[in-house]
């Protein structure tokens, strides 16, 4: 075991081999970060990235906080986008992984072929699942119309990526779809390493198939419930492929989201500044949750990393 | 040994010197292009490597919605193509961000086009704040105008064409009444869709207009809250009626595949497109039915109490303010504004000139776009001149009718932010 003398001595080189990694850091993540707070203070225009912009204190975050154009993007985000989509995820993930983990497919031989099929979605590109998607909820000639309407479940074809009552459910599917696979691995990952004594003992016990899988499976699967958690709320938050490929933040703001915001207002809107702004209000949130997560959450069940 | 690795060394220099001065002898351009006719544009840049010795081009792609936003992002960081292939009303801007370089000295000394830089139309859209400074030239033109089935207007009792909004509306109400779709046109309220040009021709031809001029160097809104209402309304009706194409609120492009399917397999009595798509529409429809009439007719927009009036539109071409290559890139530009290259590579489009525009005649089955261009065609004018960016007022447009078209504001309320966010940027 090292001593302290002996860490204390080997300071200098533990400080030279981080220095490349702290110099990609400074360059790549705290200089841009600092930029973008810098210039969201400015006026910063698409057409005048060569001049640069004017210095006007708050004005852009002024502006932002007393838009309700911005009050409906950051409502789709923060509740749309992020907790009904991430609560979908975990909730069908940890359906998928006790159906994949179950005896039942044992028995008919299908375990291994279901875990292959389930990587499927996975390994397609956003660009292909957005696409494909699109053709398959379009209203003329997309399959899941034609076997509604071939089913007689609907009279007229549902327009799903435009009409304001389908076009979140919509979108949440295609998400979901794309992404369910990594977090219901993840669980099954997790539900294979619950020692088969302990579901056998609460068996023996009189515990029902209820009673296990909320006394024994959940509590089993509670730190990968939170990595998941926390994982899946940052990747769905800072998302812009799948709202913008598939509706473009459309019809109207009815599912623009804080992503798609900072690209309509940079590089249709050309105002460098304000992208910026909202940019900052994004990081801020996530920053703010991560901090809020991991302090009431993640330190309660990981005491020892804590 | 040790000779052995001097010797390679030497050779190795050698062989890099010689090739490197091979090379060097080479202009390498970069050529952006963003429409979907490839394989003729390709053909005619290496027609221009075997006129041009010692030039190369390569052509690279960009989703044509993306072209500005790409080379405004490169011209700030030093880079991009030396050629890029743009729309009539972005030059302004990129020439402003420093992106395009200016032309004039070009032009003076080598000319450009068959009878020179003034016989080019829309040429005020090419100009720098200063309105001398040239960014671009224009390159090919383009406008849109009206598709209508023959068959389904015998079959529904439409007796002529319409001519006014009203009757469009009329038509498309007893297009539906014996089955088939109506007006077709995408709805979808992204920033970069149709409904900005339906909304523009229906305004324009009712004698307002989003932005003009205010006679004294400025720039006001040419239209009321009510005139906007009344135009998102009329829209809406297609869409609560269903007298559109279902799903037009999720479609952004006119050439988007389900309506362009739906003209063709004669399902849809009409859709308004540019020149290009309708000439697809008609070849489409040609290949599936060789031994059959066109059963299409063509006409000019429908009109309020106005004329009917369309945007000229259309693609330029500027020089990266970047290049290293101004007098080769210039080459360049000079031989993509040829008549060889309108008559043999770029043949589905109309060259940006007068003339090499009377050289090039509309087919039979264009006439109303034809009549559209001549008679009423206008340009963005104000719009790219004024300080408002179009593709603001675009994406703003976008959002206010989209807000209205899903009952999420009423047309007024919709209307009001469209003129308040534009009186904004005015």
């Amino acid at each position: 075991m090292p001593t302290a003398r002996g860490i204390r001595g080997e300071r200098p080189f533990i400080v030279f081999m981080l220095v490349p990694a702290f110099f990609f850091l400074l360059m790549f993540y705290v200089y841009p970060t600092l930029f973008n707070l810098e210039v969201s203070f400015t006026d910063l225009s698409l057409f005048g990235l060569k001049q640069g912009g004017e210095w006007i204190g708050i004005a852009n975050y002024v502006e932002l906080v007393t838009s309700d154009d911005f009050h409906r993007v950051v409502f789709n985000t923060v509740v749309w986008l992020t907790v009904v989509g991430v609560a979908v995820r975990i909730v069908l993930g940890l359906g998928l992984a006790l159906l994949l983990d179950s005896k039942v497919l044992d028995k008919y031989r299908l375990k291994t072929i279901s875990r292959v099929l389930l990587l499927v979605p996975w390994a397609t590109p956003p660009i292909v699942a957005i696409v494909s998607w699109r053709w398959l909820l379009n209203p003329q000639l997309g399959d899941i119309n034609k076997l509604l309407l071939g089913l007689g479940i609907v009279e007229q074809p549902i327009a799903f990526l435009s009409e304001a009552a389908w076009v979140w459910p919509a979108l949440i599917t295609i998400i979901t779809w794309n992404t369910l696979p990594l977090v219901a691995l993840s669980f099954l990952a997790a539900l294979q390493s619950l020692p088969s004594e302990l579901l056998e003992a609460a068996e023996i016990d009189g515990a029902g198939r209820w009673q296990r899988l909320r006394y024994v499976i959940i509590p089993h699967l509670k730190p990968a419930i939170i990595v998941m958690t926390l994982m899946s709320t940052f990747w769905t938050f800072n998302n812009f492929v799948y709202v913008w490929l598939t509706t473009a933040g459309g019809p109207g703001l009815y599912t623009n989201v804080m992503a798609t915001e900072v690209y309509i207002k940079a590089f249709i809107d050309g105002r460098m500044g304000y992208s910026s702004a909202v940019g900052v209000v994004m990081a801020t949130l996530m920053v703010a949750f991560g901090m809020v997560y991991l302090r009431f959450i993640a330190q309660r069940e990981f005491k020892e990393v804590f | 040994m040790p000779m052995t690795i001097r010797g390679l060394a030497l050779a190795a220099m050698a062989t890099t010197c010689f090739y490197g001065s091979v090379a060097a002898a080479d202009t390498e351009l970069t050529f952006r292009y963003a429409y979907d006719n490839v394989d003729e544009i390709q053909a005619g840049l290496d027609r221009f490597e075997e006129l041009n010795p010692g030039i190369t081009v390569t052509m690279e792609r960009v989703a044509f919605k993306d072209a500005r936003d790409q080379l405004i992002r490169e011209g700030a960081a030093g880079a991009g193509p030396d050629v890029a292939h743009l729309a009539f009303v972005w030059i302004k801007d990129l020439g402003t961000a420093g992106a395009c370089m200016p032309l004039n000295e070009l032009i003076e000394e080598h000319g450009i086009g068959e009878n020179g830089f003034q016989d080019f139309i829309a040429t005020d859209l090419v100009l720098g704040d200063d309105e001398e400074t040239i960014y671009g030239v224009p390159f090919a033109t383009d406008t849109w105008g009206m598709i209508y089935n023959t068959e389904i207007m015998k079959e529904a009792g439409i007796e002529k064409v319409p001519e006014t909004w009203e009757e469009l509306l009329e038509a498309s109400r007893k297009a539906k009444a014996i089955g088939k779709i109506g007006f077709g046109f995408a709805a979808g309220t992204s920033a970069a869709n149709t409904i900005w040009f339906l909304a523009n021709f229906n305004w324009w031809s009712d004698g307002g207009t989003l932005v003009e001029s205010d006679g004294a160097g400025g720039y006001r809104l040419g239209i009321s809250a009510d005139q906007v209402a009344s135009v998102i309304d009329y829209y809406k009706t297609y869409l609560d009626e269903d007298l559109t194409v279902p799903g037009a609120l999720a479609m952004d492009a006119w050439n988007d595949p389900t309506i362009l399917e739906q003209m063709i397999a004669g399902d849809m009595f009409a859709t308004s497109v540019p020149v290009f798509t309708a000439v697809q529409i008609f070849d489409q429809w040609r290949e599936r039915n060789p031994e059959k009439e066109l059963p299409f007719t063509t006409a000019m927009t429908p009109h309020g109490s106005g004329k009917p009036t369309t945007h000229l539109g259309g693609q330029s071409l500027c020089v990266n303010a970047n290049t290293d290559y101004p007098e080769e890139s210039w080459k360049l530009m000079q031989w993509l504004n040829s008549w060889e290259f309108f008559e043999n590579y770029n043949t589905g489009y109309y060259p940006a000139q007068q003339a090499l525009l009377v050289k090039k005649p509309f087919p039979a089955e264009m006439t109303g776009f034809q009549k559209q261009f001549s008679e009423g065609a206008r340009s963005w004018g104000p719009y790219a001149r004024g300080p408002a960016a179009i593709g603001a007022m675009w994406n703003q447009t976008s959002r206010s009718f989209g807000a209205a078209f899903i009952g999420e504001k009423t047309s007024k309320e919709a209307a009001d932010e469209l003129l308040a966010f534009v009186q904004g940027l005015l």
